[in-house]
């Protein structure tokens, strides 16, 4: 099975029609990761698409193409941004007309604290638990997917979920007020 | 092993896939370690907590839609390009000229294209590059269509009518499609259609398109016509095919063969009678050195074969057109369209269903009452009179709606109908009605098939007892003997002077052949071979740098620069230097009739390829030409050219005796 950077190779050298497999590959996982963030699934699956056209539009620009996860979760980042930011300017439109004072709306984005710690891992973690957990992936596809040894992926794994516990509990000491 | 060696296996340890022996190392410092021990637990609640949150979300599958968002952006960026005209369509780099072609290509990604396919898609791409955006087209086709009817009717059993689509792009697109019984015209200012004779519909502003003429005028725009040509075959999924032809001259062509699919249900009544609506192959033929479009044959899929319904004979680009070809006289007394107008009881008739509105309308067609015929159809006119006057309705069908003909939300329908005219004839067919104008009402848009007036003749016995072959022969007789009265019986409008110029052409009736009826044309076709004299006004010009002349077949406009720059000097110019005007034209056709097309190609223009040439003046076949009187124009270096051409013609004459006379009349195919 050929890796991202191949697929991308692919496309910028007269065979476009490879993205089509980059879309299969990351759909699933993008939808279910932007859904954990946004909440709704149909704001999901349309901001999904978004960042699938932009990284086409823009496919010329990718500097490394091994690191088109990276590239494309970091796209589905600023639409999400994107998508907050308007959704907020509508809620205050809203919020105008009634009665009742205006309270910080920290509702839109409404991640959970699992789905926004896995946003601030860095991307090589990121990348095996989105692949895993979202797109449903054996360790062994994960690894063809990204041309490492079944055995790299499961340690990258072992990291993640280390880093995950670690700002879990930091988000619990948090909300209990004691940091 | 230690604790940062025991954690770096956690997950394969929970994924079962690590080795005995490490898995062993590691149940042991768990078994040993209180604090890896507490950690193992937390990472099994975090991957439960993962596996929950992620566990019964569907199964996704957004790939149509971002491709048809990709379409959609890369779509109006090409428009973008093209309107900061950095484009060499325009004057575009490689570099871009590249990412159009991506552009096409990447249309098709998601449906795995084969490699055939993709060449195919290629050369289209290439194709609507290779045309710069010319300042005006004149496209010269040939169409199976009623002459008078829709334009974008079409039909396998319909003979070829002549088409001509002229536009001039712009600030004030203009532009003219025309066909023998109908033309529309837009003058930068309003737009007009006139249907031969005199019924006129006309309203004030420049339309892109009218009157059905969309399709014939996107043939005019090859960048669009392609563009467009190519989404519709990736979103329809439509199959390319490319093939490489060479032509007896050695000119290397590539032909892009494009399935189009009407998508419209097999039974669906408006199936492959409309352009549009139709199940065709589309051959698109490009010169293979320069890409460029030169030729088009659409055929009409059936199921006894596929049938060319429209075939493109000359395509130019940037000639100057003549201004007056964009203007449109109206007749004197033209009958002019007026959209319908609330009436003082409109209520009643916003009411009526379609099959209520068919009944009022037959019925007061059979009473004669024109002012009430007048709410339902209008203009109407003497003949129409004679036609409808005191017809009977039979029987009215369950009225039906075809999907080609609901866009007007739902407000048109068929009304499947059988009426009996004074004569006593029977007529069965579907009457179209739409209600999607001001007043709400239901109006009659097509489907009337009126039965032709005609007087009996007090010798009307004769004629009635013919067969269609002994009606044809003795119509073409008439026709040599220019004897006008005895051609007056074979026809149901009035001769007038352009008909008795063309039928006094007829020289000698060669044969006739064994009539035949086809589909469902309620007469019979005839095979006829008649030998003819057309007169016709050439021009020849001679203001080019190579001083000879070059022959037009309609009037020209001085030619600019890149046309001028068209006609090269010879070998042997001064032969051709020499020729007057009539020496010229008499060279070209004698070239013609002996069929010598590379001496025929020193009267036309050079870009003009040998092939198109030979298409165009092939068939009639010309058996001889005499050259007429030449006269100079205004213009310097031009001249008009009358000339008489012989030419041997075979076709099928179309005649029908379903009239009140029931005399076998011409209705076509000459």
């Amino acid at each position: 099975m050929p890796s991202d950077d191949q697929y991308v190779h692919s496309c910028l050298n007269n065979h476009p029609e490879a993205f089509r497999h980059l879309v299969e590959r990351y759909q699933t996982p993008l939808v279910r990761c932007l859904h954990s963030r946004l909440g709704d699934m149909d704001r999901a699956e349309e901001a999904a698409q978004e960042t699938f056209v932009r990284a086409y539009l823009t496919l010329g620009k990718l500097r490394k193409p091994e690191a088109f996860f990276s590239w494309l979760f970091g796209i589905a980042d600023r639409v999400v941004k994107e998508t907050s930011r308007a959704a907020r300017r509508f809620r205050t439109a809203d919020c105008d007309d009634m009665e009742s004072p205006a309270r910080p709306d920290d509702s839109i984005d409404r991640a959970s604290p699992l789905a926004d710690a896995i946003d601030q891992l860095p991307d090589v973690y990121r990348q095996v638990i989105v692949l895993r957990f979202h797109g449903e992936q054996s360790c062994a596809e994960i690894g063809r997917t990204l041309g490492v040894p079944v055995g790299t992926v499961t340690k990258r794994l072992s990291r993640a979920y280390g880093l995950l516990r670690e700002r879990l509990r930091l988000g619990d000491l948090r909300r209990e007020g004691e940091v | 092993m230690n604790c940062h060696e025991c954690r770096e296996e956690f997950a394969g340890y929970l994924e079962g896939l690590l080795e005995p022996a490490l898995q062993s190392e590691v149940e042991s410092h768990l078994a040993n370690c209180a604090a890896c021990a507490t950690e193992m637990d937390e990472v099994r609640t975090l991957v439960a907590q993962l596996t929950r949150e992620t566990a019964n979300l569907p199964r996704i599958s957004i790939e149509t839609a971002v491709q048809d968002r990709i379409l959609h952006e890369q779509t109006l960026e090409l428009r973008r390009l093209r309107m900061r005209r950095r484009i060499r369509l325009l004057g575009i780099s490689g570099a871009m000229a590249t990412a159009i072609a991506l552009f096409f290509i990447g249309n098709l990604w998601l449906t795995q294209p084969a490699a055939a396919e993709k060449a195919a898609a290629e050369v289209l791409a290439q194709g609507a590059e290779a045309v710069p955006k010319p300042s005006a087209v004149h496209i010269a086709a040939k169409m199976r269509t009623i002459a008078h009817d829709n334009f974008s009717m079409i039909g396998a059993d319909y003979d070829f009518v002549p088409v001509e689509i002229w536009k001039e792009f712009g600030d004030k697109p203009k532009w003219r499609v025309e066909k023998p019984g109908r033309v529309a015209v837009v003058d930068g200012a309003s737009t007009m259609m006139l249907i031969r004779p005199d019924h006129v519909v006309k309203f004030p502003g420049a339309s892109r398109a009218a009157f059905d003429t969309g399709w014939l005028l996107a043939l005019a725009d090859v960048q669009d016509m392609i563009t467009h040509e190519l989404r519709a075959a990736q979103a329809r999924g439509w199959d390319l095919k490319l093939t490489h032809e060479t032509t007896g001259a050695g000119a290397k062509k590539l032909l892009v063969t494009v399935e189009a699919k009407s998508g419209l249900p097999a039974d669906d009544y408006l199936k492959n009678k409309f352009f549009e609506d139709s199940d065709m192959r589309r051959v698109y033929r490009f010169d293979a050195e320069t890409k460029r479009l030169e030729g088009f044959d659409a055929y009409l899929r059936q199921p006894g074969g596929d049938v060319l319904i429209l075939s493109i004979e000359r395509i130019e680009y940037d000639q100057l057109i003549d201004p007056t070809v964009f203007t449109l006289k109206l007749p004197e007394k033209a009958k002019l369209y007026k959209e319908p107008e609330r009436l003082s009881d409109n209520e009643k008739y916003e009411k009526m269903t379609p099959e209520q509105a068919a009944q009022a309308f037959f019925d007061a067609c059979g009473r004669e009452d024109w002012k009430e015929v007048e709410k339902f159809y209008s203009p109407i006119d003497e003949n129409f009179k004679l036609g409808m006057g005191g017809v009977q309705v039979l029987h009215l069908g369950v009225p039906f709606q075809s999907k080609a003909y609901v866009g007007i939300e739902g407000k048109g329908w068929f009304i499947p109908y059988e009426i009996k005219f004074k004569s006593g004839t029977v007529r069965r067919f579907n009457l179209a009605m739409r209600s999607d104008n001001p007043a709400n009402r239901y109006i009659v848009d097509g489907g009337l098939s009126c039965e032709q007036p005609l007087t009996r003749l007090p010798e009307n016995e004769k004629y009635e007892k013919m067969t269609a072959g002994e009606a044809v022969r003795a119509f073409f007789d008439a026709c040599t003997k220019k004897d006008w009265d005895e051609v007056q019986k074979f026809s149901v409008k009035p001769l007038d002077d352009r008909d008795k110029e063309y039928l006094g052409g007829i020289q000698q009736l060669i044969d006739v052949g064994e009539p035949f009826q086809k589909g469902l044309y309620p007469g019979w076709y005839v095979p006829y071979e008649i030998r003819i004299v057309v007169k016709q006004e050439v021009v020849a010009r001679n203001d080019n740098p190579a001083k000879r002349y070059i022959v037009y077949m309609t009037p020209q406009s001085a030619p600019d620069a890149k046309q001028l720059a068209d006609v090269k000097t010879l070998p042997d110019n001064e032969k051709y230097e020499s020729m007057t005007p009539k020496e010229a034209v008499q060279a070209f056709f004698d070239a013609c009739v002996k069929k010598d097309w590379v001496e025929a190609q020193k009267f036309v223009r050079a870009s003009e390829p040998i092939e198109t040439l030979q298409k165009e003046m092939e068939s009639p076949r010309i058996t001889d030409v005499h050259v007429g009187e030449v006269s100079q124009t205004k213009e310097p270096g031009c001249w008009d050219v009358s000339v008489e051409i012989s030419v041997t013609k075979k076709f099928n004459l179309a005649i029908r005796n379903d009239n009140s006379a029931k005399r076998w009349v011409w209705d076509g195919g000459l």
